[in-house]
């Protein structure tokens, strides 16, 4: 192309260029830079030396954050909540955005408009908080996973890809004496993958990432997920408040270490699932957009 | 008795309807229900849905606290820009991302760009506290080197909606644009072809071809974030407040949190959070009126 020749265009592509590698910079450094703070020494940290290297490599704020006494447990509780979570979720998603991505099925709109309105006019925080107290779920994990286990956004998702899938395949499986419930299973799931997977993705993270409402509706301690541990820790009234007394026991680290390492710790696992997993993220967003 | 073909046929699926029905009526349907809360008095130990109607004294109540409106004032003023900050910036990097060349590279620096969507509010928050701590934070150390004495940033009132905006923007801003990459990607290279046979310079051709093509998608958007526009990050801003900041921190959402969860004042807070889920209730129907009058598209 002829523009591709012109100064201008060149100028342009160098400046494009160093803003896309600023951005991508931006996003890094963060994550780069309190890695370095969670393997750094105290002194180093206290001292601002710390940029996107350790200085004084060493695991012991690592080794502190998991012996804290509740995090092997929060770890446990937040995958347990997860996988409930998530199992959940997807089957009611299912057996919700099945039978109503049936055109022909009466009553289809008006089921629709019923689960769309809860999109824009929510109970909100306290009569959601009072349902929850009054059906006896306080302290109980189904106060964690039964309350949101239908997104609307992720049905509507749902949905369109099932509409999506052919009529022809499920009439044939019928004339032979399938019934509804073994379509799905047989044949609707096995080739929803795409999006099947798109949406355990969304879920896995949303109910790893969750603190908010394990704070709110969990009273015990010992059922919290880890990311509420995280969370104390870096409000400073959990293990990081105590570090006068690491100092005593001989080891020598900083607050802003420790909490580097929780930080790290928890968001590890994402990381490493992410470079395999991306590609079904961004299929979800684009499955939902192809009818907007 | 004769069963008709239909039903015969659709049973199973209202069959499978049962439980997703049961779901939106209980946990959905019931708090919403639950609102009468705000017209009601509660009772310790009562009713979620109150004892004894007291008609608008909850609504008259906050009507008249100075704290609320400086709270639906924070609220409206972090909205606002926070909408006319994140709703254009992925716009302008779709676009500039759609100007590198090299397949391989692009990709990269699209898969980075989303992956802080994926990151936890606690997390973020606590990334923030680190970088821009006063005593250990790599912020402030540079800062130091200019002679700049440490700002304690995330205390600081005048600081909080800064922090809000860009750390929305590091966290959300690749996610977002990924559906205009997608509407980018499927526009008819012929289109270029043709306005590159009549002269047309790379700029020239963004004007002319690439937004008008994108224009149905920027309306989508624009619409569904008008609706959701007061929906703010409410866990992200809890994690900011402290006592400090809370003269610009202060928003609705956290406002009810402190007046239901931390007070018990459930009725009271209800109120609120009924005044609230109203005006965003507004602002989608408008959303949705504007839209269809200007564009003929609407969500419903």
């Amino acid at each position: 192309m002829l523009y591709r020749r012109s100064t201008g265009f060149k100028w342009f592509m160098a400046v494009n260029s160093v803003v896309m590698l600023l951005l991508v910079a931006s996003i890094l450094v963060p994550f780069l830079h309190l890695l370095s703070v969670s393997f750094s020494n105290s002194s180093a940290v206290v001292g601002g030396k710390v940029g996107l290297w350790p200085q004084g490599f060493n695991l012991d704020s690592y080794v502190r954050v998991f012996q804290h006494p509740s995090i092997l447990a929060g770890f446990k509780n937040s995958i347990i909540q997860t996988a409930l979570g998530t199992a959940i979720g997807l089957f009611m998603l299912t057996i919700c955005a099945y039978p109503l991505s049936k055109r022909a099925l009466k009553g289809r709109k008006l089921l629709i408009l019923f689960i769309m309105f809860t999109m824009f006019f929510s109970g909100g925080l306290i009569p959601t908080y009072m349902l929850v107290k009054s059906l006896g779920l306080i302290d109980s994990i189904w106060a964690i996973v039964l309350p949101f286990s239908i997104t609307p956004y992720y049905l509507l998702l749902m949905m369109t890809y099932f509409q999506g899938i052919p009529e022809e395949i499920e009439e044939s499986a019928m004339l032979d004496g399938l019934n509804p419930f073994r379509i799905l299973v047989q044949i609707i799931l096995p080739l929803s993958k795409p999006i099947l997977a798109a949406i355990t993705l969304f879920l896995v993270v949303y109910y790893w990432n969750n603190w908010f409402n394990s704070m709110i509706y969990l009273n015990s301690t010992d059922k919290h997920p880890v990311m509420m541990i995280v969370r104390n820790i870096i409000a400073g009234s959990d293990l990081a408040g105590n570090v006068g007394q690491v100092g005593d026991t001989g080891n020598n680290i900083s607050s802003a270490s420790l909490k580097a390492a929780a930080i790290m710790s928890t968001t590890l696992p994402i990381m490493l699932i992410f470079p395999f997993t991306q590609k079904y993220f961004a299929k979800g967003v684009m499955l939902g957009s192809v009818k907007g | 008795m004769r069963v008709s073909p239909y039903f015969k046929r659709y049973n199973h699926y209202y069959l499978m309807l049962v439980l997703p029905i049961a779901y939106f009526l209980i946990f959905r349907y019931g708090p919403i229900l639950g609102n009468v809360l705000a017209f009601r008095k509660y009772v310790p130990g009562g009713s979620m849905y109150g004892e004894e109607w007291v008609g608008l004294r909850y609504f008259k109540m906050f009507w008249n606290d100075p704290t609320f409106w400086a709270a639906f004032q924070n609220s409206i003023l972090l909205s606002v820009l926070n909408l006319a900050i994140t709703f254009t910036l992925p716009i302008l990097f779709a676009l500039l991302l759609n100007e590198i060349l090299n397949k391989k590279i692009k990709t990269i620096i699209q898969t980075i760009s989303y992956f802080p969507n994926f990151v936890a509010v606690v997390v973020v928050v606590g990334i923030l506290k680190e970088i821009l701590s006063p005593t250990s934070g790599i912020v402030n150390s540079f800062l130091g080197q200019l002679g700049i004495d440490p700002i304690f940033f995330v205390n600081e009132p005048g600081w909080f909606r800064t922090i809000y905006i860009s750390s929305d923007i590091w966290q959300f801003m690749g996610w977002n644009a990924i559906i205009y990459t997608a509407a980018l990607a499927s526009v008819d290279t012929q289109l270029y072809e043709a306005a590159e046979m009549d002269g047309a310079g790379r700029w020239r051709q963004t004007l002319s071809v690439t937004i008008p093509q994108i224009l149905p998608t920027i309306s989508v958007v624009l619409i569904i974030s008008l609706g959701s526009m007061l929906a703010l990050g409410f866990e992200k801003v809890l994690l900011l407040y402290t006592p400090s900041n809370s003269t610009t921190s202060d928003i609705i959402d956290t406002f009810v949190f402190r007046m239901g969860l931390q007070n018990n004042n459930y009725s009271y807070a209800t109120a609120v959070g009924l005044f609230g889920g109203l005006i965003g209730l507004m602002l989608v129907s408008a959303g949705n009126y504007i839209s269809r009058k200007i564009s003929g598209f609407s969500l419903y």
